[in-house]
């Protein structure tokens, strides 16, 4: 039941670009298979869910897409652009893919502010003022300009994550990646972060989401991946996994 | 009745000794310093095989007493027949001493630099050098300037046994005035005092700098 569901914005569907295509990942970690020769086409604008049990290898699977993971065989592209595991190219492209970890892993000695300018400053991108500029939009986008001199122990976990979004986001990435972005937070906290993630849906971001949040997959994103042991079991929109007509194995999980 | 004039040359010879301890301090330290950062950046940046080398020189110098390294940097090369001032041999078994301890203080706060830091500007695809300088040298000195001064306090401390080959830095000046008659407790004393107000000064003055930085991170 491989359906490809559409890109919802029309812009992108004009011109369907496949943003992410990952063909044949594996890894093998001392003769262990955490991914099994896995595929996954995301097209720009989509926003992806990946569910399935722990230890099912979703984080991994993310973590291949910049290679914080280094995949044992197979080929990642991004925008169409092999991910090139030489150190200098690698950091170029990993400039080009945000990521979101679920804690949050800001720079402690740094200012909210400092924390979404650094890498536009820092690869060359921008100068200071431009970066400036552009940081203070995007934390008034997530929300929180009052807080842009606060450091990240000052800030809640809510906060602490909508900055490390906007971090994200300052290097106008082609794809954001997010790792269980609300598995640290209170509930309370983790609906300020899905709503922001929401937003970034609905504006077009293409969005890879490893998540436990299934109200977030079936509402927000196009699509439902569901890995087990290292591979993909099913794949389709959130109708399709959460209908009668899904594998079993889908249906108890999403029942347990 | 204290004759005022005859305490000049004391005097003299007292602010030269305490100049001699400081200089012996302070070239040592800083040398020290140099070293044992470029320990940890080897230990950080090498592979295991410099690990060995770096760890063996490191149990060297803690476990030997500096008395011994301190005659082994002076009687060493003049066994060889190469002469060495006192001064120098000093600086040399200090800066070898301290420069393992530094080190061992470094590599610690390099540890206790958070991990998810690392994960964040890899992903972020941040130049090494750009995110050393700026995150992790600067959470490394936070986490490393207590220890570093309270091992510097016990660094000026030993400078002291630097009198056992002549240096003539504080101690080895109230031996002096000992020999010549003046009374060993109130020279032991004051020698005490000058090195407590000195060493007390780094300790005040290293936590007011961390007072300043304040608590927010």
């Amino acid at each position: 039941m491989v359906t490809r569901a559409k890109p919802r914005q029309p812009v992108a569907a004009l011109s369907p670009r496949l943003m992410v295509e990952m063909r044949g990942v594996s890894l093998i970690i001392n003769g262990k298979a955490i991914l099994n020769a896995v595929d996954l086409d995301v097209w720009a604008g989509q926003t992806v869910a990946i569910i399935g049990p722990s230890g099912s290898g979703k984080t991994t699977l993310l973590r291949t897409i910049n290679h914080l993971a280094r995949p044992s065989a197979g080929e990642i592209r991004l925008d169409g652009e092999r991910i090139d595991p030489q150190a200098a190219r690698l950091r170029a492209q990993r400039a080009g893919i945000g990521m979101v970890f679920q804690n949050f892993n800001l720079f402690r000695n740094m200012t909210a502010l400092e924390n979404v300018m650094f890498a536009p400053v820092a690869t060359g991108r921008a100068r200071v003022a431009e970066a400036e500029t552009r940081a203070r939009k995007l934390i008034a986008r997530v929300g929180l300009s009052d807080k842009c001199g606060s450091y990240p122990s000052e800030l809640s976990g809510g906060q602490q994550q909508r900055i490390a979004i906007a971090r994200a986001l300052a290097m106008e990435p082609k794809v954001m990646l997010f790792d269980e972005a609300t598995s640290a937070l209170d509930p309370e906290f983790a609906r300020e972060v899905l709503d922001v993630m929401s937003d970034l849906s609905a504006s077009g971001m293409t969005i890879v989401a490893v998540t436990h949040e299934m109200g977030f997959a079936r509402k927000v994103a196009d699509r439902i991946v569901f890995m087990e042991a290292g591979s993909i079991l099913a794949d389709g929109t959130p109708d399709d996994l959460f209908s009668e007509a899904a594998p079993l194995r889908v249906k108890r999980f999403l029942t347990s | 009745m204290i004759d005022i004039g005859s305490l000049y040359a004391p005097l003299l010879i007292i602010l030269g000794a305490v100049g001699q301890a400081l200089l012996l301090l302070f070239v040592s330290g800083v040398i020290a310093a140099l070293i044992g950062g470029l320990l940890t950046l080897a230990d950080i940046a090498g592979g295991r095989l410099v690990l060995i080398p770096i760890g063996i020189y490191s149990w060297l110098a803690q476990t030997t007493p500096p008395l011994i390294l301190l005659f082994l940097a002076f009687y060493g090369p003049s066994a060889l027949g190469w002469f060495i001032r006192p001064m120098t041999a000093a600086i040399i078994a200090f800066a070898f001493f301290a420069a393992a301890y530094y080190y061992e203080i470094f590599r610690a706060a390099f540890n206790g630099v958070p991990r998810d830091q690392f994960e964040a500007a890899l992903a972020l695809g941040i130049p090494p050098h750009r995110f050393a300088l700026r995150v992790v040298i600067p959470q490394m000195a936070r986490i490393a300037a207590g220890p570093f001064i309270g091992r510097t306090t016990v660094l000026f401390k030993e400078t002291s046994l630097a009198s056992a080959i002549s240096v003539g830095e504080i101690m080895n000046a109230s031996s002096g005035f000992i020999y010549s008659g003046a009374n060993p407790l109130t020279m032991i004393a004051l020698a005490g005092m000058i090195y407590a107000t000195i060493n007390y000064s780094m300790l005040a003055l290293e936590s007011r700098l961390s007072a300043r930085r304040g608590a927010a991170w």
